[in-house]
């Protein structure tokens, strides 16, 4: 049933992926169709690997405004790169057990790219987010989602 | 229900979505979505879960009127969105109804000393109220309700199973009222010794015992069987086949219910529904020549001479302070005297507890679970303080002028 949603949600959000490049664009970046509609399999695929299912506004088109100002990424390496984010942006949504927000986890991402990460993406996903969801697993932190202090 | 299409019920998932992550995550889990989803659908199908083979009957005319405030959802086709918000709204009315129920049924329930019966309404029922998510998911009504009832409900879940559950717990709690607590008490330790801790229906236990009385001519208040009841019981029986035996059963019933329930029809069709299991044990231990399994016979009175509180076992402080605070906490005196038994095992915790959580009025009642020779020790100790010229505690002097 969930893959029926979201094969339906296809066509909006294509369009969406394509309205970006307006905003995209002054930062050199931009995606073409054929680029978006290979964006849109990947989050096909990695919300059923994550066994997740995604309504509404996807979080694409927020990934590509958040990121899209980032040094580290450039026309080459746009659409490698957002695909790779979004991947880890599902996988570690799950690792979260969902107690971070939409905003937290990206905000973290790029906070974490742009700085000790230094646009590696691996070192995103195997250390820093890493070690953060593992602290948010034991409770530790109580400055973020659901943890956090009234 | 209406039948709904996928395209119709996707939005209401949405927006329950957006709900259920405050907006906050535009993705959830499968695991999360099919809650979700399935909470949906119990919503919305409010009305026909309401009708069960075994549930139909039962609801009477009265409670048919109290769901007539009920916003109707199966009359006609309406909009997916319309029929979940109606059903959901119906969800809410009767969880109101429900702990009405409830609150009712707390003035005066008696759970006779037994611990499952006793958790699973006493204690169960606060925690689903205080736990169940009608919001999200609906279905899920949390206890496993292990007290078991005369008539088991079938195809009900959510806030309806728990509806009905306290309906027939109050069935059960009005027919049982109607016979002394003492009473009862002596047929159940007749049923079982250790019958505070063992998962069965008291209602059923207590139900065969008070027929059998009828059957035999003898005063229901003299529930107890002799040795010579049970060869009467026996001879009516081989004489009957299990179908005879059932019609009959049933005829006794409506004249005890008739005689000291002025015809409460809805009392009388739910204990019909045992009248059959009863008619079948009965033939199967009249074959067996083993009637003392369905019916009690009188108690040995050395059963209730048993050691239970003894003298140099204590509890840890902690604990015992623990117990205290929550005896403290219980509305009725039934409920304090379960934990009593339960939990103490002591004389020396026993005299604090009787000191800290027992009034006036109540002192008699833990006497009465004590043994003679129980009894001797207090009284002893007591005595001595008498000689000394200390003064006593409430309970003491009860005690003392007993």
């Amino acid at each position: 049933m969930f893959s029926i949603i979201v094969a339906n949600q296809q066509k909006y959000q294509l369009q969406n992926l394509i309205d970006s490049n307006q905003y995209t664009e002054k930062f050199g970046i931009r995606l073409s169709e054929k680029e978006a509609l290979i964006l849109l399999e990947n989050r096909k695929k990695n919300l059923r690997e994550q066994e997740r299912i995604e309504f509404g506004e996807a979080i694409l088109p927020k990934l590509i405004y958040t990121f899209c100002d980032s040094h580290y990424i450039y026309q080459d390496n746009y659409v490698e790169t957002i695909t790779k984010l979004q991947e880890i942006f599902y996988y570690y949504k799950n690792e979260s057990l969902d107690e971070l927000s939409d905003d937290e986890l990206l905000s973290f991402m790029k906070e974490h790219f742009d700085g000790d990460c230094q646009g590696s993406l691996e070192y995103l996903e195997t250390t820093c987010l890493d070690e953060f969801c593992n602290e948010i697993k034991k409770g530790c932190r109580t400055d973020i989602g659901r943890n956090q202090d009234e | 229900m209406n039948d709904y299409s996928m395209e119709e019920l996707m939005p209401i998932l949405s927006e329950r979505v957006k709900k259920y992550t405050s907006n906050d995550s535009t993705s959830v889990t499968y695991v999360i979505a099919r809650q979700l989803m399935n909470s949906i659908l119990y919503c919305m199908n409010e009305d026909t879960t309401n009708v069960g083979s075994t549930n139909e009957d039962l609801t009477n005319k009265e409670s048919k009127k109290k769901e007539s405030d009920q916003v109707r959802v199966v009359d006609e086709k309406i909009n997916a969105v319309d029929a979940f918000r109606n059903g959901l709204l119906n969800k809410k009315k009767k969880i109101t109804r429900s702990k009405r129920l409830f609150l009712e049924i707390n003035k005066t329930f008696n759970a006779y000393h037994n611990l499952c019966y006793y958790e699973t309404v006493i204690k169960g029922m606060p925690a689903f109220f205080a736990k169940y998510d009608v919001e999200f998911d609906a279905g899920n009504h949390i206890l496993s309700l292990d007290y078991p009832l005369i008539c088991e409900i079938q195809d009900l879940i959510g806030i309806d199973i728990i509806y009905e559950y306290l309906r027939r717990i109050q069935l059960e709690q009005l027919f049982l009222s109607k016979f002394p607590a003492e009473w009862i008490e002596k047929v159940l330790l007749g049923f079982h010794e250790e019958y505070s801790d063992y998962i069965f229906n008291v209602c059923k236990v207590v139900l065969r015992n008070v027929l059998g009385c009828i059957i035999l001519n003898k005063p229901i208040n003299d529930l107890l069987m002799e040795d010579s009841d049970l060869d009467q019981l026996l001879n009516i029986s081989t004489h009957k086949s299990q179908e005879e035996l059932a019609i009959f059963l049933a005829s006794v019933l409506e004249e005890l219910i008739n005689d000291k329930f002025e015809g409460n029809k809805e009392l009388l069709n739910y204990l019909k529904y045992d009248m059959k299991e009863f008619a079948f044990e009965y033939k199967y231990y009249s074959e067996s020549e083993s009637l003392d399994k369905l019916f009690s016979k009188t108690v040995i009175e050395a059963l209730k001479a048993e050691v239970w509180f003894e003298e140099g076992i204590t509890m840890e402080d902690d604990k015992l302070r623990k117990l205290i605070d929550e005896m403290k906490e219980c509305r009725f005196l039934s409920d304090k005297l379960i934990m009593l038994e339960k939990e103490v095992k002591g004389l020396t915790d026993l005299k604090e507890i009787l000191k800290e959580c027992f009034y006036k009025g109540e002192f008699t009642e833990v006497f009465k679970l004590l043994s003679e020779q129980e009894r001797k020790v207090l009284r002893d100790e007591i005595d001595a303080k008498v000689s000394t010229d200390e003064d006593l505690y409430e309970w003491e002097k009860v005690l003392w002028e007993l």
